[in-house]
């Protein structure tokens, strides 16, 4: 029998692929649109910001690049899915499924290491500019003088809310990642039990059905939700905690939908 | 010999229509056996149930008494188209792929089946021809220490000389106790190593039987595989 930490390591590594194309993609078109920039006479940046323009760029374009990376990855679980390669490696259904939705997941944050790492990169040649080395150096002076500089910076971000933020990222992560999967495996679950005439329109008609019920349904779980709210809306972590549970919630539903799906009916071709 | 795998009251549909209705095989180890039937006839769709990628099927399928999905992917290789590997994916990515995902492989093996049949490391999947690609499947298949081998129309695109390289060399590659199924057209090729045939047809598996037994009768195996078709034809 395989592990889980062998599949996910191979689903990682296919989908590994698509994060450094896609970062040099945005290394590639922010460096052409700061060169551009660069060059120009009254464009965008003035002659004091101009070494900030390369940095400017690449940053700019980072919520398309993951915006890019949650589609082909979401593409990448559905192609797993379906595929008899994939499918005929000996791991249980729910084994499978976490490996493929947490592997798409790991690798997001490794490109948003990677994008950070890119920042800085691209930072660097702001450091040529005097006007940008002063600010930097006054910025330091000022934080030199606070004296309870770190209790201040706790004070403005709780650790506690920020681990229920980046919690919160990850849950919406799943979410999304499974709402597309119980889509996909639902309609071709239905599909496969009528006829196979006009089985493309039919799935795609299954779909929009199957889209509008997943609305009707947020709907009024979201009003239920509203009613039995837990008090003191106004505390941020409780607040938190609220969404947190209700997307675990969901996430959880979607999940045992979607593995009973994949174990029985959901066929690798 | 013991009874590795049994199909029972197996009918599987989809679309609305039934493509195996009330299968029944029983397989011993050690043997290689040909699936013979029509195009159509549900030789690919018995393979994909026994390995557990078909669902929804009405029987049970036990390799070794165990019914279940995992044990059976583990123990049963299947040919694979490697759909789900890129065309950029190299022989050598697609062995290690294989050999982190399969406890069962063996990297020696593959590296022996891999020059027996020609294949650089270095070639993309994209690049290879039909004929290589099945040689490329059959070479990962092989190298899985498995109990049961299923070739789905293995030599299918490969070149006559090859095909027939191949299948004289197939019982070097096979362990004593494991059982290989072949589905193929080409009857008289394989004739030779064939220990028995299983024909299936109308849905059904129409007759199982014994290499030796069809021989005792005075036919060959494709004679006996038309045989059981002509009556359809005359009508």
């Amino acid at each position: 029998m395989t592990t889980f930490k062998a599949l996910f390591n191979q689903m990682g590594k296919k989908k590994r692929r698509s994060i450094y194309l896609l970062a040099l993609l945005q290394l590639v078109a922010g460096s052409v649109f700061a060169l551009w920039a660069f060059f120009s006479n009254g464009g965008a940046f003035s002659n004091t910001d101009k070494p900030l323009a390369w940095f400017v760029m690449v940053a700019t374009f980072t919520p398309f690049t993951d915006i890019a990376y949650v589609i082909l990855s979401a593409w990448q679980n559905e192609k797993e899915y379906s595929s008899q390669t994939w499918r005929l490696v000996p791991i249980s259904s729910s084994k499978f499924y976490l490996a493929n939705i947490l592997s798409a997941i790991v690798n997001g944050l490794y490109l948003v290491l990677i994008q950070i790492g890119m920042g800085i990169v691209t930072f660097l040649p702001a450091f040529l500019s005097k006007d940008i080395r002063t600010n930097i150096w006054q910025i330091n002076q000022a934080f030199g003088k606070e004296t309870h500089f770190w209790q201040k910076v706790s004070d403005s971000f709780p650790i506690g809310e920020i681990l229920s933020a980046f919690l919160a990222f990850l849950l919406f992560a799943i979410l999304v990642y499974s709402i597309i999967t119980t889509l996909n495996l639902s309609s071709r679950t239905i599909t496969d039990f009528l006829p196979d005439k006009h089985s493309k329109l039919v799935r795609f008609i299954i779909m929009i059905i199957l889209i509008f019920i997943f609305i009707v349904l947020t709907n009024n779980l979201g009003g239920l939700l509203n009613q039995l709210r837990w008090g003191d809306t106004d505390n941020g972590l409780l607040a938190f905690a609220e969404s947190n549970l209700v997307m675990a919630l969901i996430d959880i539903i979607l999940g045992s939908i979607n593995i009973w799906l994949l174990k029985e009916f959901h066929e690798g071709k | 010999m013991n009874k590795l795998l049994e199909v029972k009251g197996l009918t599987y549909k989809k679309n609305l229509r039934t493509i195996l209705k009330d299968v029944n095989l029983d397989v011993e180890s050690g043997k290689i056996i040909a699936l013979l039937g029509e195009n159509g006839a549900g030789k690919t769709t018995l393979m994909r149930v026994i390995v557990a990628i078909a669902k929804h099927y009405q029987g049970k399928v036990l390799l070794n008494g165990d019914g279940s999905e995992v044990y059976r992917k583990a123990n049963i290789a299947m040919t694979d188209n490697l759909k789900g590997l890129s065309d950029s994916t190299k022989v050598g990515e697609v062995e290690e792929f294989y050999q982190k995902l399969f406890v069962d492989f063996d990297s020696s093996k593959f590296e022996q089946l891999r020059s027996f049949m020609k294949l650089s490391n270095d070639m993309k999947l994209g690049q290879l021809s039909r004929g290589m690609r099945e040689k490329l499947e059959i070479a990962l298949t092989l190298s899985r220490e498995a109990k049961l081998y299923l070739l789905d129309e293995p030599f299918s695109g490969i070149d006559p000389m090859s095909r027939k390289r191949i299948i004289n060399s197939i019982l070097l590659w096979k362990s004593a106790d494991s059982t290989i199924i072949i589905s193929d057209h080409f009857v008289n090729e394989i004739t030779t190593i064939l220990d028995e045939v299983v024909i299936v047809k109308d849905k059904k598996i129409a007759s199982h039987l014994s290499a030796d037994d069809i021989r005792a009768k005075g036919h060959s195996i494709e004679e006996y595989y038309e045989s059981l078709y002509a009556d359809e034809g005359a009508e």
